[in-house]
């Protein structure tokens, strides 16, 4: 087993592949994810560096997936649910129109007089769809292609321990592989890195205070940038960073 | 296993502390500090986060801003086209999403650019029916643009209005702002847009203002946006901005920070221009009365004073002289005898100092923004001031109607 986790502060990935309890030949993927924040300390102020999304990819070697063993992979249901509500309204509405004339000739009076009545009635019919949806978040969620992503609902800061001997998923080995193998990558994308400024006296405040919103982001940039390069080393940074990586050869099979 | 510095080992701090540094030397402007930390348009900006960025003045052609969160940027005099990646990168709110919206329908839409040049080029009275058959769910004739779904002929038009277009599209394109602009946030995007990438197009900012202003004048939106016309670059858009903001109400509702922002150094010409066509419209007695030189026409913008001077001893005093010096003169001319006789007389000008006042005070009144200052600020005077005009508007109405009376009764008497 080979771990790389490059900042210990911010992720601890550990896998692990043991033979799952039922069915037999199906191996279960165990994977510890642990995450908190970190501190830089400049001269005078002290940056705070934390995560707030994940993505863990599992690359397999000479193995293949066993179908819905995924870990947070709610299956949508083949139908939805919804409620129909029907209202019937009746609208009657009556109308009654009355006029009277009189007109005065030389020839002598002659008065006449008129009306008119109407009854109007409508029938209105209204219905209402109403539809129940139940929203479950999953903090680790399956994306497509062995991909899960890791968030808290409302995006807050990741902080704690999020798999722990949990089977991400199970597979089974490939007939006549050559070799078996897992490779586990936990990745953060800059946009996903939260770099804000710890206060240590008010001088060092005074200190961040002074650059304007543009100016943060793109220190937020730079800074994204040194940490994918202290990883890297070598090699041109495109948004996003490796921040632990891990992979298990298996022995081959008695 | 192989792990593992903390971040304090792997990052360089003084690397981190430099580019603070070099960072806070710079103006803010987004170029200057990309320049500064040496940051790469084509890499180092994807998934990045530029949220509320001001992107002012900046060529963003060949950004690689894909999968990038720019809700809410925004800024004046911004370059970018086609080979400006925004693929994936939430736009929502920003200056970019009408342009993106576009980019897309005509990538994809291969009617969009026939339809286009239907509505661009088509007559403008045939565009405005089909307009009003759209928006006011009426029988569609048009051809083409009958084809054109609710989203593409928003963006359609919303494209339009940036275009080099009549009067005529462009007044019923703002009276349907709001049926072109499917939400509130996609009528700020357009107006982000236009603000983003048409912030030369003097006139077309210009007409907006005008034009949106008197028709959606309590759109919060129209109306924000016209608080933040009033900080452009150019003088004749900030003009437009000042005084749509001051028909509407929102130079009264905001009274102290609109007036704060008036009063600064770069209106002094838009303050100045006020005055001096108020003056004019008044006669030239008024004229006279705001410019130190008391010229009556024929005034240079400097000798035009500003706001904080008028009613200032020093420059009444200035125009008084002026003014009592000109009459001398032309007493001189026409009397040389007397000249010496009339000389101890004018040494006090029959246009006083208090005069001048008024005359100033009436100027106020009739300028465009000056007149809701000058009203808020110094009320009694301000009402003092309409009351004279009118008084004198009455005056010279009725001599005119006596006038017009004279030659009447002059007419039928010589009448044969």
């Amino acid at each position: 087993m080979n771990t790389r986790n490059a900042f210990s502060e911010l992720c601890e990935l550990v896998i692990r592949v043991v033979p799952s309890e039922t069915p037999e030949g199906e191996l279960d993927c165990i994977v510890e994810l642990r995450l908190a924040s970190g501190d830089v300390d400049l001269d005078e102020e002290s940056c705070e560096i934390s995560i707030s999304k994940l993505t863990l990819y599992l690359d397999l070697e000479g193995a293949i997936p066993v179908p819905g063993s995924r870990l947070g992979e709610p299956r949508k249901q083949q139908t939805s649910e919804m409620d129909r509500v029907t209202t019937q309204e009746n609208k009657v509405a009556t109308a009654f129109n009355a006029s009277a004339h009189a007109n005065l000739d030389i020839t002598g009076p002659a008065l006449g007089a008129s009306a008119s009545g109407e009854v109007k009635a409508a029938v209105q019919r209204e219905t209402v769809l109403t539809r129940h949806d139940r929203l479950v978040h999953h903090r680790v969620k399956a994306l497509p292609n062995l991909r899960w992503e890791v968030r808290e609902e409302d995006e807050s800061r990741l902080d704690g321990t999020y798999l722990e001997s949990d089977s991400l998923m199970r597979f089974t080995r490939t007939e006549r592989a050559n070799r078996t193998a897992v490779l586990a990558r936990a990745t953060v994308r800059q946009r996903d890195v939260a770099i804000s400024q710890v206060m240590k006296d008010p001088l060092s405040w005074k200190y961040f205070e002074r650059f304007n919103t543009t100016q943060r982001r793109l220190l937020n940039i730079f800074i994204a940038k040194s940490i994918d390069s202290a990883v890297r080393g070598n090699g041109k940074f495109v948004g996003e960073i490796t921040l632990s990586s891990a992979n298990i050869e298996l022995p081959d099979e008695e | 296993m192989k792990s593992d510095a903390s971040l304090q080992d792997l990052l360089n701090p003084e690397d981190i502390e430099a580019a603070f540094k070099s960072v806070a030397g710079t103006s803010g402007e987004f170029s200057e500090t990309c320049a500064t930390l040496r940051l790469d348009p084509v890499r180092d900006f994807r998934f990045s986060d530029l949220r509320n960025v001001d992107f002012s003045m900046a060529d963003l052609r060949g950004f690689d801003f894909r999968g990038a969160d720019l809700r809410g940027s925004y800024g004046t005099d911004i370059i970018f086209d086609s080979s400006t990646n925004f693929e994936g990168a939430d736009l929502q709110g920003s200056c970019f999403a009408s342009y993106y919206r576009e980019f897309l329908l005509f990538k994809e839409n291969p009617m969009a650019a026939r339809m286009y040049r239907t509505l661009l080029e088509g007559d403008p009275f045939e565009i405005s029916g089909w307009l009003h058959e759209r928006y006011r769910n009426q029988r569609e004739r048009h051809s083409i643009l009958k084809k054109a779904d609710r989203e593409t002929a928003a963006i359609l038009c919303q494209k339009l209005l940036a275009d080099d277009i009549d009067l005529t599209k462009r007044t019923d394109l703002f009276y349907f702002l709001r049926s072109i602009t499917t939400s509130r946030i996609e009528l700020r995007e357009l107006m982000l847009s236009i603000f983003a990438r048409q912030s030369e197009n003097t006139s077309l900012i210009e007409k907006f203002t005008t034009i949106a202003s008197s028709l959606h004048g309590h759109d919060p939106d129209v109306r924000g946006f016209i608080i933040q016309l009033c900080t452009a670059k150019s003088p004749r858009v900030r003009l437009s901005a000042f005084k749509a903001s001051a028909n509407i109400g929102i130079f009264m509702q905001n009274f102290e920070k609109m007036k704060e922002l008036f009063l600064c150094p770069e209106n002094v010409g838009i303050r100045k221009q006020l005055i001096l066509e108020a003056a004019i419209s008044l006669g030239r007695h008024h004229v006279a009365s705001v410019n130190r030189a008391a010229l009556l026409s024929d005034v240079e913008g400097e000798d035009v004073l500003d706001l904080p001077e008028l009613f200032e001893d020093a420059a009444g005093t200035k125009i008084s002289t002026a003014i009592r010096d000109r009459l001398v003169s032309i007493e001189a001319r026409l009397n040389p005898d007397g000249a010496s006789r009339k000389k101890a007389s004018a040494k006090s000008s029959p246009v006083t100092i208090p005069i001048i006042y008024e005359r100033q005070a009436e100027v106020l009144c009739s300028a465009p923004v000056l007149r809701t200052i000058f009203a808020r600020d110094k009320p009694v005077q301000s009402m003092a001031a309409k009351a004279r005009i009118a008084a004198r508007q009455e005056r010279e109405k009725k001599q005119m109607a006596e006038e017009l009376v004279r030659i009447k009764t002059w007419i039928v008497r010589n009448s044969p």
